[in-house]
């Protein structure tokens, strides 16, 4: 085995641009490359040692109709087959699935790991983790995967269907958990030449093709699912997703998800915000801080003096110099004033309005936490 | 005299002397679930989950331990605390119908 102890500055140099191209690849729209697919998830079965199932790959246009199909067929067959059929059913599938998991990515992942040599793994490995693998997952899954899998998720919940788990497929190519990390093997693959054992190697390289090919896919021991890429991903300047014309992810059948500087909305609720339709009391009404936040952002400031006996009854400045107030107004229907703490968030930029019992800034800011004024001092805040 | 208190974002971290009894050691790196997939994480150290009160959830047992969130590290960079133990505290807000967590 050829360890990798320390990397060239040629290798150095790489690592800018193969975090370039691995969020490309993350990023990817357009149709899928399901050819690709069809032939690898059959190498990653054989790998696994198991049979593949006989029926063809379902193709699917949006991970919402894969994750609910998945779930209700897996049900479905489980519920056919009685209690005890169920049991042992399941425990095969999600055997098939980690099977599949282990056979194509999770055995890469360690050896490649074992083979960049103990010694200097935490200074070869951190290195090109921070630059590449956490770069390319920060751009790839976290700003824009994880907007579709907790609305995907929150889907399958509502619906009271058990999760049938999945593979990231393009939104994973930076890594997730201990999932393999195709960006991350193929560095040391394809940059440094590391040699790895042939099965190693093809395992690597079956797990790569799987990622970029398409985007969500679910392994089952009687079906496998794959879906299509997202026909749009809009961007705003920090990388989240972001549209004030259109959905900011859209599928090839119509499922998408509206989204304004990475909060996402409800169809009615964006179209009133983007088109500045909500009246001052109705976005201090928002239940949600993230999306009573984006909704006065997006409102004309002079709409506030519309708001019935607006009173500033505090101003200070806080301890990173950001303004901090605590503003009051009138509603119909309530009898007392309502009061807001007006903050903005020292690591974020951001402003944000927190519902307060309190006059001033000092004690609404410790109350928000169950304190008084004289009980804590904010030593350190981000 | 006035206790330390951190703020990360929507999540308090007061700095106690002792851990209460009869805690029990989660797995999980995650301190408090965000909506919209931003959790706030620890890299490592020791969290306990015991609901106490609408502020208090839990523990922390801090030992080179930086406090991890997708939204809150642009401009401050890995938010370190000091090693020692703290109680997570999630912030509330006021609304006519009674105090109700931040929901970010």
């Amino acid at each position: 085995m050829k360890y990798i102890k320390k990397l060239t500055k040629k290798q150095e140099e790489m690592m800018s641009k193969w975090r370039d191209k691995w969020i490309k690849i993350g990023l990817k729209t357009g149709k899928a490359d399901f050819k690709t697919f069809d032939k690898n998830i059959k190498l990653a079965y054989k790998k696994a040692g198991l049979d593949f199932p006989s029926r063809p790959v379902i193709r699917v246009h949006s991970p919402i109709v894969g994750a609910l199909a998945s779930s209700i067929a897996d049900n479905i067959i489980n519920n056919g087959k009685g209690e005890s059929f169920s049991a042992v059913d399941s425990a095969v599938r999600s055997a098939v699935g980690s099977a599949v998991s282990l056979a194509v990515d999770s055995a890469v992942r360690s050896a490649v790991g074992s083979a960049v040599g103990s010694e200097v793994v935490s200074t070869v490995r951190s290195a090109v983790d921070s630059a590449v693998d956490s770069a390319v997952d920060l751009v790839v899954r976290s700003a824009v995967g994880s907007a579709v899998s907790s609305a995907v998720g929150s889907a399958v919940s509502s619906a009271k269907l058990q999760w049938h788990y999945w593979f990231g497929g393009q939104f994973w190519v930076g890594g997730y958990y201990w999932y393999g990390d195709p960006c991350l093997t193929s560095f040391f693959i394809e940059v440094c030449k590391l040699k790895l054992d042939k099965d190693i190697k093809e395992r690597a390289i079956i797990y790569n093709k799987l990622c970029r090919s398409v985007n969500y896919f679910w392994t089952n021991k009687h079906f496998v699912m794959v879906c299509d890429r997202p026909i749009r991903i809009s961007r705003n300047e920090r990388g989240q997703l972001h549209s004030t014309k259109e959905m900011a992810i859209e599928y090839p059948d119509g499922w998408g998800l509206y989204i304004l500087n990475g909060i996402v909305f409800e169809k009615e609720w964006w179209d009133k915000i983007v088109n500045d339709r909500m009246s001052p009391e109705e976005i201090f009404a928002i239940n949600n801080l993230e999306h009573r936040r984006i909704a006065y952002e997006f409102m004309d400031k002079t709409k506030m003096k519309s708001l019935k006996g607006y009173k500033v009854l505090d101003e200070v400045v806080d301890n990173y110099k950001n303004p901090m107030k605590v503003i009051s107004f009138k509603v119909k229907e309530i009898d007392e004033p309502l009061k807001y703490l007006n903050v903005v968030c020292n690591s974020t930029g951001r402003e944000y309005f927190i519902g307060t019992n309190f006059d001033t800034c000092e004690e609404s800011k410790a109350q928000s936490f169950g304190f008084s004024k004289d009980d804590i001092s904010f030593t350190q805040e981000w | 005299m006035k206790k330390q208190f951190y703020r990360h974002g929507d999540l308090g971290l007061l700095k106690i002397d002792k851990l209460p009894k009869e805690l029990r050691l989660t797995k999980t790196k995650i301190a408090m679930v965000g909506s919209h997939g931003n959790n706030h994480s620890i890299d490592t150290g020791k969290l306990y989950f015991k609901k106490e009160n609408d502020f208090v959830f839990g523990y922390l047992v801090a030992k080179n331990t930086n406090l991890l969130h997708p939204e809150h590290k642009d401009k401050t960079g890995k938010a370190k605390i000091p090693d020692g133990i703290y109680q997570l505290i999630k912030q509330n807000e006021y609304t006519p119908q009674g105090l109700i967590p931040v929901v970010d």
